[in-house]
């Protein structure tokens, strides 16, 4: 499938399709972290990361993908992969190129919201799925306190708020820890 | 702070104002405090996102492999299919030229070598080969994903010697072939223009040599030996009922029949010719064999009908069909076919069943739709839109949920208009459209229960219930990546069509299985009523337990079900001998089924045949006036062993008893 098939299925919101489209792009993403001392599990787990990232861009109304998306794709694992081995040197962090810029700054960003998404994980399961509810499916408030038998909308929207400040406060905690 | 966070909320799914995006904007940049509040807010609930979209992606590579692997096994599918195809073909144009060719044999190899190269003393060969690779479980496959595949059969196939000189000359254009020691071997898709230039060759040679025939003799030694048909008469103005000596019961309703030739509609005495075949020995005796193509029967009985006025021969008008009842109750899922005889092999096929969805049952997308509005508040209850990933029909591949939905009302529909019994719509002399509201559920197991309808009539809701309970396992619906029980509601609309001679429907065989307690009821009082009516006496309670099927085709009808063994297949072909063309049948203990085979050269071949089963091979022959019967029990393997039935000269009330002793296997 052409890149802008593949283009349309995220336009048209096919996501799964799209993702199982670039699915395709693996072995080659694969062979470049097995050849660089990574393992099948580590490929998989960066070609995730990849996958995410690349999404997350596609959903910004100012991102505009310059190259093909195994091009994109591939740098991006490529980073992803350095950063998880701390293997940047000064030097190259120097020499990016503006494109490479935003490619890093996307890789940091997500290794932020990676811990946030360890920080939910944390939750209750009731928790996450009133936080997902609300966030992903942007059901309202109405349809989760029926769904989840709270008395109220208000008694689902005051939950919502102690469940966001749970995750806040596990999330802190992480990041005190890894920073210090 | 909470009306800050009904801000931030608000900016990020972009439900501001303009101004009130720029003021927000704005204060970010000033507000350092507000600025790390709604980072740490966005961070948690891009944090959130990530579960989602992990889970997606995590599926997008499942159907990225399933579908990788799905190519694999058509790509094997289709091979095997020109197989089969090329392999039937090759055969009929043999038994053709009514002459024997040493060269061509089949023989199986159950091994993983590959290029295995052939034992014989004739220089060169075409070797066609291909793996034959199965699922396992085809349930658990479709269930979880995963896959466990067989592969352990490489079938080779000769086709007759060539020199690599002869090859090339053959087929100029193909270069696609490996010569291997004494061996060509070609790819599979070549097998049919072999196959032409094989036929064309037999028919240069056919000249040489003398045409025998096969086996004529056993032909009409059969033909002598089959069963007496039972002749019954009756008006055919009026609607009939006849039980038959082995218990077979039919209903013929009023004016069913037309002159075959004429097209005319018959009226006044109509004699029905009906032979019954239950016993292991009469269809042995009429060389009757259960075999749909390639796939192995299981009957449940079988019968001949034929249909005279004054020696001309009559056929069903269309709509019109018979009933029958067979005897036999123990056997579940039985369905009604059709036989053809070809090439002296019976061959049994499922009628066409497509007409009925078209002319009876109508169901748009609009009148079926999944439920959207259904919430039940306890956690294993999901409701469809809320799913992560909706339940999956079988029959349908893995997409994403719309398709899937889409395909799972479609396939619910068409299994409604396929099991459900109109005549109960018929009965209820229903005006125009009905409508039956189902729900069920389907469990975490994929299993469907609950089932609820409603309807204005009782009969219909019971009627759709009963097919609904028929509904085979489904995949199980997904939240949070935990199986859960999921609710389907849709509605059934029934609609009668005009009168029966402005429509060109054909209805045929639909299977009525009556398990469910409530419908038997439901049907005893059917039965009952028609009691009262005609004072018919013989229906018994037992009718209920037993098989009613429809049929709108006179000629030879089956009441069987596919095997669907999951056993390995072998393809048997076994040398048997002194055989001398006696007709050489297999029979499957376990299964009622006898499979046919296809004499060449000492060799009978029966097609794929479930290995490790018991089974009797048993042989007839004729020679001038002398009947032989040879009788073996053995185990299915694969064999190169001659196998040496004991053919013995037997008197033609030995040969009927010998086989007698045979029913009790059956």
């Amino acid at each position: 499938m052409s890149d802008d098939k593949i283009m349309a299925l995220f336009k048209n919101g096919k996501r799964e399709k799209a993702f199982k489209e670039l699915y395709k792009l693996y072995p080659r993403i694969e062979k470049l972290i097995l050849s660089n001392n990574g393992t099948k599990a580590d490929a998989n787990d960066v070609f995730q990361e990849a996958l995410i990232i690349l999404n997350r861009n596609l959903e910004k109304s100012d991102f505009k993908l310059t190259s093909s998306f195994y091009t994109y794709l591939y740098s991006v694992s490529r980073f992803v992969w350095k950063d998880t081995q701390r293997k940047f040197t000064k030097q190259e962090l120097h020499n990016l190129q503006s494109e490479e810029v935003s490619i890093f700054d996307a890789v940091l960003e997500e290794q932020k919201y990676k811990s946030a998404e360890k920080a939910f994980r944390e939750l209750g399961e009731r928790c996450q799925q009133l936080l997902q509810w609300f966030y992903v499916k942007k059901m309202t408030f109405k349809v989760i306190a029926e769904q989840m038998r709270f008395k109220s909308e208000k008694v689902a929207k005051n939950q919502k708020y102690k469940c966001m400040q749970k995750a806040k406060d596990i999330y802190r905690t992480q990041s005190k820890t890894v920073q210090s | 702070m909470e009306k800050d966070i009904d801000l931030i909320n608000a900016y990020l799914s972009n439900s501001l104002s303009e101004t009130e995006r720029l003021a927000f904007e704005n204060r970010l940049k000033i507000d350092a405090t507000f600025y790390e509040f709604f980072d740490e807010h966005q961070t948690i609930i891009k944090g959130i996102e990530r579960v989602e979209l992990l889970e997606e992606i995590k599926t997008s590579k499942n159907n990225y492999l399933i579908s990788k692997w799905l190519k694999y096994i058509g790509g094997f599918a289709l091979l095997i299919i020109i197989l089969i195809v090329a392999y039937s073909l090759f055969f009929s144009a043999q038994s053709e030229e009514k002459q024997s060719d040493n060269s061509t044999s089949f023989e199986f190899v159950k091994d993983s070598a590959v290029n295995e190269t052939l034992v014989d003393s004739i220089p060169k060969y075409i070797v066609v080969k291909y793996h034959l690779e199965y699922i396992l479980d085809e349930e658990l496959t479709s269930r979880f994903g995963g896959v466990e595949t067989m592969r352990d059969t490489i079938i080779k196939e000769m086709f007759g010697p060539y020199t690599i000189e002869e090859f090339k000359l053959a087929f100029p254009e193909n270069d696609d072939f490996k010569m291997e020691n004494d061996t060509i071997f070609v790819n599979p898709n070549l097998l049919i223009e072999i196959e032409k230039a094989q036929q064309k060759v037999q028919k240069e040679n056919k000249a040489d040599k003398v045409a025998k025939p096969v086996s004529k003799n056993t032909e009409s030694f059969f033909n002598s030996t089959k069963k007496e048909a039972q002749i019954v008469s009756f008006n055919s103005g009026e609607d009939y009922k006849v039980t038959l000596k082995e218990g077979t019961k039919i209903s013929i309703p009023a004016n069913a029949f037309i002159n075959s030739k004429t097209q005319k509609e018959v009226t006044g005495n109509v004699s029905l010719e009906v032979t019954e075949y239950y016993k292991l020995s009469d269809i042995l005796l009429a060389d009757l064999s259960t075999k749909s193509y390639d796939q192995i029967l299981e009957t449940g009985g079988m019968l001949y009908i034929e249909a005279k006025k004054n020696n001309s021969n009559l056929k069903l008008k269309p709509g019109k069909e018979l009933e029958i009842v067979f005897n036999n109750k123990e056997k579940k899922d039985m369905q009604l076919f059709n036989g053809l005889k070809t090439d002296g092999v019976m061959n049994w096929i499922l009628p066409e069943s497509t007409e009925i969805i078209k002319g009876q049952f109508k169901s748009t997308s609009q009148e079926v739709s999944l439920s959207s509005e259904y919430y039940e508040n306890t956690d294993s209850y999901s409701n469809f839109e809320l799913l992560d990933v909706v339940p999956r029909h079988p029959n349908c591949e893995p997409g994403d949920n719309e398709q899937l939905k889409q395909c799972f009302n479609e396939e619910i529909t068409k299994f409604v208009a396929r099991k459900f019994n109109y005549e109960i719509g018929e009965r209820l002399n229903l005006a125009t459209k009905e409508n039956i509201y189902v729900s069920f559920e389907i469990d975490r197991r994929g299993n469907i229960g609950k089932i609820e309808a409603r309807s204005q009539y009782d009969a219909l809701a019971k009627e759709a219930i009963r097919v609904l309970e028929l509904f085979p396992k489904v995949v199980p619906g997904k939240k949070n990546s935990r199986y859960v029980t999921v609710k389907y509601r849709f509605p059934i609309a029934y609609r009668i069509l005009g009168s029966e001679n402005s429509t060109s429907v054909i209805r045929t065989s639909r299977m009525i299985v009556q398990q469910d307690s409530a419908l038997i009821i439901g049907n005893k009082r059917e039965v009952q009523k028609e009691i009262e009516e005609k004072s018919i006496s013989e229906i018994s309670k037992s009718d209920l337990e037993r098989y009613t099927l429809l049929t709108t085709q006179l000629g030879w009808i089956n009441c069987d079900r596919f095997t669907n063994s999951r056993k390995n297949k072998i393809r048997y072909n076994i040398n048997i001998s002194n055989a001398e063309d006696a007709n050489v049948k297999l029979i499957f203990k376990s299964i009622s089924s006898i499979l046919p085979s296809r004499a060449s050269n000492g060799f009978y071949n029966f097609g794929l045949v479930p290995v490790n089963e018991e089974a009797i091979l048993l042989g007839i022959k004729k020679k001038g006036d002398k009947i032989f019967l040879g009788l073996k029990e053995l185990r299915i393997r694969e064999t190169s062993e001659e196998q040496d039935i004991g053919f013995k000269e037997v008197t033609l009330s030995e040969l009927k008893k010998e086989l007698k002793k045979l029913n009790s296997n059956f």
